[in-house]
């Protein structure tokens, strides 16, 4: 008894200094500074806002940002469903090994996970001679840039499947092997459904990552406006250069999409939660 | 269909799972693997079924005279059901006894109207009709087991693996289920093996028991011969009670089931040992008698009728001869 009401039996002031202090860091850290985000934005009124976002560079910036992400989420989501089905399915050497490299870009600067890829395909490179010679652009170019995306996002969807898989076993794909199907139509029709709300909820995440990195795509950007410039990147020499209205506007289209993230994240707990009440 | 094991090995790391594993089975035998946790029954059962492989080069199985040893288990058709099993939660009953014929290429893929017939016969075979809609988590135990039954027979297998089939039910639904799977092997006669750790239910079920233990089969035999003649100290031990004594004089111990102990009254000729009751205690047809031994100081227990108990008029602190009907060192 007095565990379950024990929470309510709490004189009031401790609750309310408690709820408080919670709303009131969130208020300070995240609502002000997204909601000045906004105001800034449309401070000089709503055609000055419209005029920035529909700007060639920052156009050619959301295209960018999105090719970014386009090329980079797939692969990602294909590369830890391969890792986590490996981890998680089977025992071999050097798995732990494995495992601590998917951690590795959450541990290294993104300065250097940039870094990295000049120190290969730039032009005192290790492979800089050979692109020059057949033409090829990586770095300060998209290919650079998404490598960098990609190396910077990659835990997003093995750390959001491998304990799931884990905890799943391989009862159900042994079964489905006995049965006759073969390694694919396991995958597809068994394997597949069973992780799809954490897949689709890593992707989200990794997604969100992908069109927000700075450091690494920085790095190996090389800020040549209206070409090799992502949003994140277009914000800060907009900022640099004096022209708030403008950087605050490209930082709005920021904030939305990461608002939307959170609005599909909610969702699929959602999702998520109905499935366990059902079950 | 027939199944040939030998000399099965399979190693995990350093722990020997399996240790050089003999073993024949008949044509639509029913066949009990019997042993305690680690004793290698699941594995040997994985084995046979091809979801693990022995150690390479170590034993062959064959089934129905066709070495299947490196075959994966797609090619071998043996129906496995899991102990927790390993139904598709996402499938519902209809799906998930269909994804074995599903999944066959499509030369060999029955039509959707053949699917649907083979389903439900499965189904009323297996006495779930009506439930083909229902997603597995809204089955009780004992239906999630009937349905991955279905779900493997539907591959018309030419063997059935049960690994604990009824581990994960309460008492009474094993009771059961125990006594419809007697009659449903009788009525569809594959050969199939089943993992239990349940002596019991070993005893009950099984056309032939195959006792193991670390590794190794311990013995092979009808339900009575294993119970009756057991052929090692360990298969005495594990099916059944029994009492462990040494005769006086005598350095070797002996193996008697409590019903194997004859009580006489102290003072008659035949009684080889003598004991004090200790504890008595009636219920049912027969009683169970724990006695100390005055030779020894050990303890044995023995079981004797109502009808003995009653007219040599027995109660607890009582002297009585011993002799021991059935002995075996």
């Amino acid at each position: 008894m007095s565990v379950q009401t024990r929470s309510t039996q709490d004189p009031l002031w401790t609750r309310v200094l408690l709820i408080g202090c919670a709303v009131g860091f969130l208020a300070v850290f995240l609502f002000v500074p997204l909601a000045l985000v906004f105001a800034e934005a449309f401070r000089k009124g709503i055609k000055v806002y419209a005029d920035a976002v529909t700007e060639a560079n920052t156009l050619s910036a959301i295209y960018l940002t999105l090719t970014v992400a386009l090329v980079s989420v797939p692969l990602n989501a294909v590369f830890g469903v391969g890792a986590s089905w490996a981890i998680a399915k089977f025992s071999f050497k050097g798995k732990s090994l494995l495992l601590s490299l998917i951690d590795l870009p959450f541990a290294v600067s993104p300065v250097v996970s940039g870094l990295v890829w000049v120190l290969l395909f730039g032009a005192r490179g290790l492979f800089g001679p050979w692109l020059r010679e057949h033409d090829l652009q990586i770095i300060f170019a998209a290919p650079g840039m998404i490598l960098a995306t990609v190396f910077v996002t990659f835990p997003f969807v093995a750390r959001e499947l491998i304990p799931l898989m884990q905890a799943q076993g391989n009862d159900q794909e042994y079964a489905a092997l006995s049965l006759g199907a073969s390694g694919w139509q396991t995958f597809r029709r068994v394997t597949l459904p069973n992780i799809k709300w954490a897949l689709f909820y890593g992707i989200i995440l990794c997604n969100a990552r992908a069109m927000g990195e700075f450091g690494a795509v920085s790095v190996v950007s090389g800020h040549i406006r209206g070409e090799t410039n992502t949003l994140p990147l277009h914000v800060e020499v907009l900022y640099n250069e004096y022209n708030s209205a403008a950087a605050f506007a490209c930082a709005s289209i920021l904030s939305v999409l990461g608002l939307l993230t959170l609005a599909l994240k909610t969702f699929i707990e959602w999702r998520v939660g109905l499935r366990r009440q059902k079950h | 269909m027939s199944i040939v094991v030998q000399n099965l090995r399979r190693t995990f790391g350093t722990f020997q799972a399996l240790r050089g594993i003999n073993l024949e089975i008949a044509d639509h035998q029913l066949v009990a693997l019997l042993g305690p946790s680690g004793s290698g029954k699941t594995t040997l059962l994985r084995i046979i079924g091809g979801l693990d492989f022995p150690d390479s080069g170590q034993g062959s199985v064959v089934i129905n005279e066709e070495d299947v040893t490196d075959r994966p288990a797609a090619e071998r058709k043996a129906g496995f059901v899991f102990q927790h099993y390993a139904l598709f939660n996402h499938l519902s009953v209809f799906e998930n006894v269909a994804f074995g014929l599903e999944v066959r290429p499509q030369k060999i893929r029955p039509g959707k109207d053949a699917i649907r017939d083979r389903v439900l016969e499965l189904l009323r075979l297996v006495q779930l009709q009506g439930l083909e809609q229902r997603l597995p988590s809204e089955l009780s135990g004992g239906q999630r087991q009937r349905v991955a039954l279905a779900r493997a027979l539907a591959i018309d297998p030419k063997v059935l693996l049960l690994d604990e089939p009824f581990g994960a039910l309460d008492a009474k639904v094993r009771k059961d289920l125990r006594r419809w799977l007697r009659a449903f092997h009788r009525e569809i006669g594959v050969t199939t093996i089943f993992v239990t750790h349940d002596q019991q239910e070993a005893l009950e079920l099984a056309d032939v028991v195959v006792v193991m233990n670390q590794g190794q089969i311990e013995q092979i035999g009808s339900p009575q011969q294993v119970y009756d003649h057991p052929a090692t100290p360990f298969v005495y031990e594990f099916l059944g009670d029994v009492n462990k004594v040494r005769k006086p004089g005598r350095p070797d111990l002996f193996y008697v089931r409590p019903h194997e102990v004859r009580i006489l009254f102290a003072g008659d000729a035949a009684a080889e040992l003598h004991a004090t009751i200790e504890h008595l205690f009636a219920a049912g047809p027969s009683a169970r008698l724990t006695l100390r031994l005055q030779e020894s100081r050990e303890t044995l227990d023995a079981d004797i009728t109502r009808q003995q108990l009653e007219e040599m008029g027995l109660s607890e602190g009582d002297e009585v001869g011993i002799h021991l009907a059935l002995s075996r060192s």
